[in-house]
Parts: C-alpha cells; sequence; structure tokens
C-alpha cells in the first residue's frame, strides 16, 4: 500500500468522503508497526476506533448486575424494616407513656374523699336528704294514724 | 445486623420499662391496701357492692374514718350539725342506673337476714326508700337507707355514733328557716 494513496484516502477521510470499504483500508493501514513518520500521529485515532469497535460486555457482567440488583433489594428491606422498627418503638413509647386508662375510669368510679372539707359537706348534704326522707315517712305515718283514727271512731259510732 | 440488634434491645428496653411501671402500679396497689381502712367504709353497703360488682357498673362515693377524724377537727362551731357529723366514722354512697328492682330486694333481704332494723319504708309515685339501722347495745351504730327511683338503685350508708332524732331535726330547721326567710321577704 503506497502512502500517497493512503494520504489521498485521508484528505478524502476528514472531508467525509470515504466510503465505508475506504476507511476499513485506513484503519487496516495504521495497524501495522512500520508507518511513515509523517503518517504515525494518526495511528492513536484509527487504534482508538478499533479498540473501541472490539469492546463488549465482560463474561461477570450479568452476575455484576444480578448481584448489584440483589443489594439494593437488600437495601430497601432494611428501610423497610427500619420503619417498621420505628413504628413499633413509637407506638410502644405511646403506650408505656398513657396514663393507665382503666385505673382512670376507677378513680371516677369509685370515689374515696381524701378532703376534710369536702367530707364535711358531703356529709351534710346526705345527713339533709336523711333527715328529709324521715321527716316524709313521719309524716305519712302520723296522716296514716288520723286515718285510722277517724275510721275506728266511725266503726265505734 | 448490628441495627437489627439495636433495635431488638431498645424494644426490649421499652417491655422492660412497661413492666417496671406495672409493678409500681401493683406496689401502689399494696400500699392502698394497707391504708385503705383510713379511708374505706367497712359496713354493709362494701358487702353489697362486692356481691353485685361484677354484674352491676357501680359508682360509689367514700368517706372513712380518717377523714372524718380531720373533718371533726374543722372549726364549724357554729354549724348545728357538726355534733352529728362529729361522730360520725363513716359513709358511703353507692349508685348505679340500672338493675333497681333487683338491686332493691335483694338489699331488703340482705340486711333483714343480717338483722338489721327496718326503721321505715316510704313509697311514692316513683320512688320506694327503705331505712335501716343496726344498734349495738342501745347507740345506733350504722343506718341505711335504699333507694329505688324509676329503676335507679341508691344504698347510703353511715356509721359511727347516730342520734336519728337529732338527724330528724336537720330538716325542720331548714323548713324553719326557710319560712322565716319568706316572711322577711314579705315585709
Amino acid at each position: 500500500m503506497n502512502s500517497d494513496r493512503i494520504k489521498n484516502l485521508l484528505d478524502n477521510y476528514w472531508l467525509c468522503n470515504t466510503s465505508v470499504q475506504e476507511e476499513e483500508e485506513l484503519r487496516q493501514f495504521f495497524t501495522q508497526d512500520n508507518l511513515p513518520a509523517d503518517l504515525i500521529k494518526y495511528k492513536t485515532w484509527f487504534d482508538y476506533q478499533i479498540e473501541e469497535r472490539n469492546c463488549s460486555l465482560g463474561s461477570d457482567f450479568n452476575a455484576n448486575i444480578i448481584e448489584k440488583i440483589k443489594t439494593k433489594h437488600h437495601f430497601r428491606m432494611r428501610r423497610i424494616l427500619n420503619i417498621a422498627a420505628s413504628i413499633i418503638l413509637v407506638t410502644g413509647l405511646w403506650y408505656v407513656m398513657q396514663p393507665n386508662a382503666a385505673q382512670k375510669q376507677v378513680a371516677l368510679k369509685d370515689e374515696i374523699i381524701t378532703s376534710p372539707e369536702e367530707a364535711y359537706k358531703e356529709t351534710k348534704d346526705v345527713l339533709l336528704l336523711i333527715s328529709q326522707n324521715i321527716n316524709v315517712g313521719e309524716d305519712m305515718l302520723i296522716e296514716n294514724m288520723k286515718k285510722m283514727e277517724s275510721l275506728t271512731t266511725t266503726i265505734i259510732e | 445486623m448490628k441495627k437489627l440488634f439495636l433495635i431488638i434491645s431498645v424494644m426490649l428496653c421499652t417491655v422492660a420499662l412497661n413492666a417496671q411501671s406495672t409493678s409500681d402500679e401493683t406496689q401502689e396497689k399494696h400500699e392502698e391496701n394497707h391504708e385503705q381502712s383510713h379511708y374505706a367504709y367497712a359496713g354493709i353497703v362494701s358487702n353489697f357492692q362486692k356481691k353485685h360488682k361484677e354484674t352491676n357498673d357501680f359508682k360509689t362515693m367514700t368517706i372513712g374514718p380518717k377523714m372524718f377524724e380531720l373533718a371533726a377537727s374543722l372549726s364549724y362551731e357554729d354549724d348545728p350539725e357538726a355534733n352529728i357529723i362529729r361522730k360520725l366514722t363513716g359513709l358511703k354512697i353507692l349508685s348505679t342506673e340500672s338493675n333497681g328492682d333487683v338491686l332493691y330486694n335483694d338489699a331488703v333481704k340482705m340486711l333483714n337476714d343480717k338483722n338489721y332494723y327496718n326503721l321505715m319504708e316510704v313509697s311514692e309515685e316513683q320512688q320506694t326508700l327503705r331505712m335501716f339501722t343496726n344498734k349495738k347495745g342501745k347507740d345506733i351504730t350504722e343506718f341505711i337507707m335504699i333507694i329505688n327511683e324509676g329503676g335507679d338503685f341508691t344504698m347510703i350508708g353511715i356509721r359511727g355514733n347516730i342520734n336519728l332524732k337529732e338527724i330528724a331535726k336537720i330538716s325542720n330547721r331548714i323548713k324553719v328557716n326557710g319560712l322565716a326567710n319568706i316572711k322577711k321577704l314579705d315585709e
């Protein structure tokens, strides 16, 4: 292959006027080791093209990807676990911090007076209620006795 | 994995904390029981409550001996009721808004069985009421009033040295005072 033809091809190559075959010819030319000194500077360019063309996926590519997917999945699982744990923790704390509802209710339902003033007042109210009812009962008794009296007098008469 | 351990240990801590707080509660309850005799009503009303508490939703109000002791030391010298209150040692009100008829009849039966004296019965339109007394020698030591008001049941018990004549006077006095006030208004 003479260098004049190569130079001519190169000129066309830079102007994008070469065919696919001609470009292939150029690439092949530049793979040889003994190049004319004025053309050696273009070797890198064409070597790079060949190199890139031979580039393919490694045999361990699939395995690598699958492993990455797995680790990502694992990471997600951990995140879910973390969130679940925080929810449990917060719920647990809330449960502990809550005042015992049942106890509260009992306190309301079974009132034990612990203030003397209140005890005095409540007792007074209860005594008044009892007193009123005793008097109602007595009044009824007296009324009934009067009725009985009038009944006996009518019977005697 | 480390994180998991951390989470589990925190959770266990929470459980432990909770357990501790419950044990505190039981301890408190224990102490309460110890002191209860000062604040509880040790009479037939409490027995009646125990008997029926499973099937009835009772509301109670209790004033124990300790409170009467303290209330007696309050200086209500002018109050005519102070003399009555000073001699009391316990008061309990038990009430519920259901089962009135059943509870009333059972209370009557229980009080009769325990030889309480049936002082009087007052029947009005909606309300039936009975009063019972328990005596030790000549003194009345417990007074019980049971009320059935249209299905609502109330049981009131007072303990101590009870003078019914004095208690009967209270409402008369209030009536008289009320009348006097009305007269004043007329003038």
